[in-house]
């Protein structure tokens, strides 16, 4: 039967050529669109729940809804040391954000100072590898590190004395702090580099104006599927210490999850018509390919053979179909996503070195990442739909009648 | 003036490794008016010869002229044209175009001539009717019958008023009754509006209506009759 | 003409099923391409509107240094204004002045970044007027009121009528502050003017800024939005100087031009996979019309149809199939669109307010918008990738030898 359905498929060698061609050229894009995807989404979502949460993330309760810097954790100090103890193969990092003006002699910015602990942030984010003058955070309690457009904007350089002016914890008065610059940073991002600052958590909590504060405690573990069990582990864990919540990544990030269910949902709906067009190009050539044959089925039938057989010799050749141009598509597939994978795709021309994405900077380069699984059902589905669309004709053959089907021409 | 002059033609094909001399030297002339019959066995090159005179083969060497044009000096966008202002053909199997109608079928090599529509629509259904198939413009071949459609087919050769209707074996598909009734279609034609026939055929019948017997054989004229 | 048309469109419908497949095909094709564009659209309009329209207009001026180091004094005169208004081809122009203030209520504080603007101005040129959700825009003629973004408003908690307080640094080195009443409050979509932008009266900041009849910026709409350069190129011939630059809104942005560049882009992309596999589907058709009718056409070649004429009707086949797919395509497609520009997409259940992408945050229903171009881009590619593929097939049935064709089953 394989043997029968291939040699007809070769009949045409031209016109069954082509619709491999279109199988295996639909699959291949359906192939290099999951790689794109899978790895935009793995470096989307590392980058986002490094910088911004993390597996565990641990802050005042009402924080999530409402965002507001002055809902703070009082127990920072204790509660970053049993979330260490409970997970030692984590990195811990508290982190205290403040609103206000940094001003120099020369201008003013105003300016979102992240409190932060040096250390463990050089661990999860690569600030520190972008410092372009000077050094990261390194415990000075008068150090700040700046990014590179709002030194412009203040006209100050490394060494150089700015302050910080703010209001917070339901203090009357205005603040103030001095720090000296020691590091410069730069991102290629505008918002990041003209509108962050670093500074280590001490400084920022007494900036705030109160001791062992912070507004969020966050867990980062190698293995980031834990992130549900860790977050009901951490839970259990500072029971006894009120007003806090405790939230795993996805509650933490809810913006970027959906924004990838979004992407994905559109990618697959996309990807599944384009698979329909391919499988029409399937049905009109195994269609054509039995009707021409019409006389010859009939003469078939009339020698006894059943219709039933010959609609699972129709069937087996869409199936043979499916097979060549799924194959040849993960072939082709695979290797055209090998410089995607080693080199990534480059945007930068249009978006310039980062662009940012549900608050989340990535690189420009947007690097893809095999994804076996999905590939594989796609592989299987193209082929079991181009068999499918061998349905229809498969039924209309069986139907000949042998007197008829003889008489075509 | 002669419409076809052949003088010295020869036609050879390449068949794999072998070399089939399809025409050896054929001299030959056709003057206005004549009903003339090429006969011969299968093999003798007649319709070779056809193809040749109808402009769709070129020969190996040898002098062709129809219509006063040698045909070597043509490109194939003249050769096109020639064929369709010039020449007519009728084919064994009607070739009719199965979409088209009837009517559409003789008229659309007007159309292809440039013809204004009404003028066109005019005399194609006056050719129908010369033919014997008033009424039945807008029926499509798969409508028609073998004799019918082959009745278009003459209809669609001779309303472009060709120097030279081209028939190749018309009669062969026909049972005797409807190939008689072609026949003599086809000597009226000759005979009222004086148009000239060459055909390729068998049929004994073909050969008695005609007025010179044109016999072939091994691609070479072996005898040429006038009667 | 009329005979190839005839005979083309009764050929296609020869093999009715075939045709309409091969239609259906591209059909879908068509819809999908037209509602993806749709969705690309939306998001990138909201992306222009907020990068373009709100913030550049369509020629910017400003003194050279201040958009790269934001240096406070780098100004220009004011009466400058004047002479902009005096250039033909100038529709309107609003001056601006803007600097970095702790903006504070009575509880809390934040850094801001202060926008003086002309308030009966500023509409005439930007949209600014339309994203007021609260109160109004600044009224004109008034001093002391003040127009705060949405999240700025939320972080010092105020509302309408509520008094704030800035605190800054003027250009003279002393610590200014001013009293301002909230007006009104706005939704713009820029992220960083919605989290920490407000508007107040350019008479205003300049008092605050000890900066009199001195401007940042002046934003300029012409009358021919589609034809810019001209313009300012004039302008630039009258005004410039050491420290007067003029800039069209490309050259002030480079990145938004490349936005602009990557919408045109990624519409190419979806186009060339979905009309690379529609268009195999199109030659496999146009292969098998060639093929099954090689003696019809033989027919016709010895009745004296030109090889040019051959190719004309096997194009005009292929034409009139893409035209019935374009048909199907479009009243699919349409239909797709009209349910993404009515309803939209819905996000609002896991993104409540928005999802980010390079700074605009993109409201969480997303509209989609129907550019004709990109309609006409669509239609365009099925009438060329119809064309392009029945190419080959139809230069097979020009070269046709009549008398081998003839000969044909």
């Amino acid at each position: 039967m394989v043997v029968l359905a291939m040699r007809n498929l070769f009949r045409n060698t031209r016109r069954t050529l082509i619709t491999v061609l279109a199988i295996t050229f639909g699959l291949a894009m359906v192939h290099l669109t999951i790689t794109l995807q899978t790895g935009s989404y793995a470096d989307l979502i590392r980058t986002g729940v490094s910088s911004m949460a993390g597996h565990v993330v641990v802050q005042a309760k009402g924080y999530q809804e409402e965002k507001d810097g002055d809902l703070v954790l009082t127990r920072t100090a204790e509660i970053s040391q049993r979330l260490a103890k409970a997970f030692p193969e984590g990195t811990i990092a508290p982190r205290l954000v403040l609103g206000g003006l940094i001003t120099s002699p020369r201008g003013s910015v105003g300016a979102a100072v992240s409190g932060i602990d040096g250390a463990a942030e050089a661990k999860l984010q690569e600030i520190d590898e972008h410092v372009v003058q000077g050094t990261w955070l390194t415990g000075d309690a008068r150090g700040i590190v700046i990014g590179r457009d709002m030194a412009d904007a203040l006209q100050v350089g490394f060494g150089d004395k700015v302050v910080y002016m703010g209001q917070h914890g339901g203090a009357t008065e205005v603040s103030s702090r001095l720090f000296r610059v020691i590091g410069i940073f730069r991102m290629g991002n505008a918002d990041l580099d003209g509108f962050v600052a670093f500074v280590d958590l001490p400084a920022a909590q007494e900036a705030f104006g109160q001791p062992d504060v912070a507004n969020q405690v966050t867990v980062h573990l190698p293995d980031p599927n834990r992130s549900p069990a860790a977050a009901a582990e951490a839970r259990t864990l500072l029971a006894d210490i009120d007003g806090i919540e405790v939230l795993d990544w996805k509650q933490a990030l809810p913006e970027l999850f959906a924004l990838i269910e979004v992407d994905k949902t559109s990618g697959d709906v996309m990807l599944f018509l384009l698979g329909a067009i391919v499988a029409m190009g399937a049905l009109n050539t195994v269609l054509m390919a039995a009707l021409e044959r019409t006389r010859e089925f009939g003469v078939m039938l009339a020698l006894g053979l059943r219709p039933q057989q010959l609609a699972r010799l129709i069937l087996t050749e869409g199936l043979l179909l499916g097979l060549m141009g799924a194959g040849l598509g993960l072939v082709v597939g695979t290797a055209l996503s090998w410089p995607l994978v080693h080199y990534g795709l480059d945007y930068s021309a249009y978006m310039g070195d980062t662009y940012e994405t549900a608050g989340v900077v990535l690189s420009s380069v947007i690097k893809g990442r095999f994804n076996p699984l999905r590939m594989t059902t796609y592989t299987i589905a193209a082929t079991f739909m181009t068999a499918a669309a061998a349905i229809y004709p498969a039924v209309q053959v069986a139907r000949l009648q042998p007197v008829e089907a003889m008489r075509h021409t | 003036m002669s419409i076809v002059h052949v003088s010295d033609l020869h036609r050879e094909y390449q068949q794999g490794a072998v070399t089939v001399k399809a025409l050896r030297g054929v001299d030959l002339t056709i003057e206005p008016g004549e009903f003339t019959a090429l006969m011969g066995p299968s093999g003798s090159g007649k319709t070779t010869l056809l193809n040749m005179i109808g402009a769709l083969d070129r020969p190996t060497s040898g002098k062709l002229l129809v219509d006063g044009k040698d045909l070597a000096s043509l490109s194939s966008s003249q050769l096109s044209d020639l064929r369709l202002h010039r020449l007519g053909f009728i084919f064994q199997s009607y070739n009719l175009i199965p979409v088209l109608s009837a009517l559409e079928n003789a008229e659309f090599v007007l159309q292809l001539q440039g013809m204004a529509r009404d003028e066109r629509r005019k005399r194609v259904r006056e050719t129908l009717a010369q033919v014997g198939l008033a009424g039945m413009e807008d029926r499509r071949p798969g409508e028609l019958s073998g004799g019918q459609q082959q009745r278009v087919a003459v209809a669609r050769a001779i309303a472009g008023k060709p120097a030279l209707v081209l028939a190749d074996e018309p009669t062969a598909n026909l049972d005797s009754a409807t190939a008689q009734g072609l026949i003599e279609l086809m000597e009226k034609l000759n005979h009222e509006h004086g148009i000239t026939f060459l055909f390729a055929t068998h049929d004994p019948r073909v050969m008695e209506a005609a007025h010179r017997v044109v016999r072939m054989v091994d691609g070479k004229v072996a005898e040429d009759l006038r009667k | 003409m009329s005979f190839l048309l005839t005979v083309a469109w009764r050929n296609l419908w020869r093999h009715k099923r075939r045709s309409l497949i091969t239609a259906t095909a591209m059909a879908v094709g068509v819809a999908l391409c037209m509602a993806t564009l749709a969705f690309n659209d939306g998001m990138f309009e909201a992306i222009f509107d907020v990068m373009i329209e709100q913030q550049l207009g369509h020629v910017q001026v400003h003194h050279p240094d201040y958009p790269k180091k934001r240096v406070m004094n780098d100004t220009l005169p004011a009466e400058i204004l004047t002479r902009i208004d005096g250039e033909p081809g100038t529709v309107a122009a609003a001056p601006r002045l803007q600097g970095f203030a702790l903006l504070g209520s009575e509880t809390k504080s934040s850094g801001a970044l202060l926008l003086g603007v002309d308030p009966e101005r500023e509409p005439k040129v930007t949209p600014i007027g339309k994203r007021v959700v609260e109160g109004t825009f600044l009224p004109p003629g008034e001093t002391g009121g003040i127009v705060l973004g949405l999240r700025l408003a939320d972080e010092l908690g105020v509302g309408l009528g509520d008094s704030v307080v800035a605190v800054t640094q003027a250009s003279d080195g002393s610590l200014g502050n001013a009293l301002y009443t909230v007006t009104g409050i706005v939704k713009t979509g820029s992220a960083q003017i919605d989290r920490s932008g407000a508007f107040v009266s350019v008479a205003d900041l300049q008092d605050l800024l000890v900066l009199p009849d001195q401007l940042h910026n002046i934003t300029i709409l012409t009358d021919d939005a589609t034809d810019i350069a001209p313009y300012a190129e004039r302008l630039r011939a009258d005004i410039a100087s050491d420290t007067v630059e003029v800039q069209t809104w490309w050259e002030a942005s480079p990145q938004s031009a490349q936005m602009m560049s990557m919408r045109d882009f990624s519409s190419v992309i979806v186009l060339g996979i979905v009309f690379g596999a529609a268009g195999l589907g199109i030659l496999n058709t146009m292969m098998m019309s060639v093929f099954e009718r090689t003696r019809e056409l033989g027919v016709l070649k010895a009745l004296g149809l030109r090889p040019t004429r051959m190719v004309g009707l096997i194009l005009v086949e292929s034409v009139l199939l893409a035209s019935l797919a374009v048909s199907i395509g479009l009243a699919l497609g349409g239909g797709l669109d009209a349910f993404l520009v009515l309803r939209g997409i819905d996000l609002s259940a896991s993104a409540k307010e928005g999802i980010s992408f390079s700074g605009v945050v993109l409201d969480p229903v997303i509209k989609g918008v129907v550019r004709w171009e990109g309609v006409a881009q669509v239609v365009g590619a099925v009438f060329f990738v119809s064309l392009a593929s029945s190419l080959w097939p139809a230069i097979r049935a020009a070269r046709l030898d009549p008398v081998e064709s003839l000969r044909a089953e």
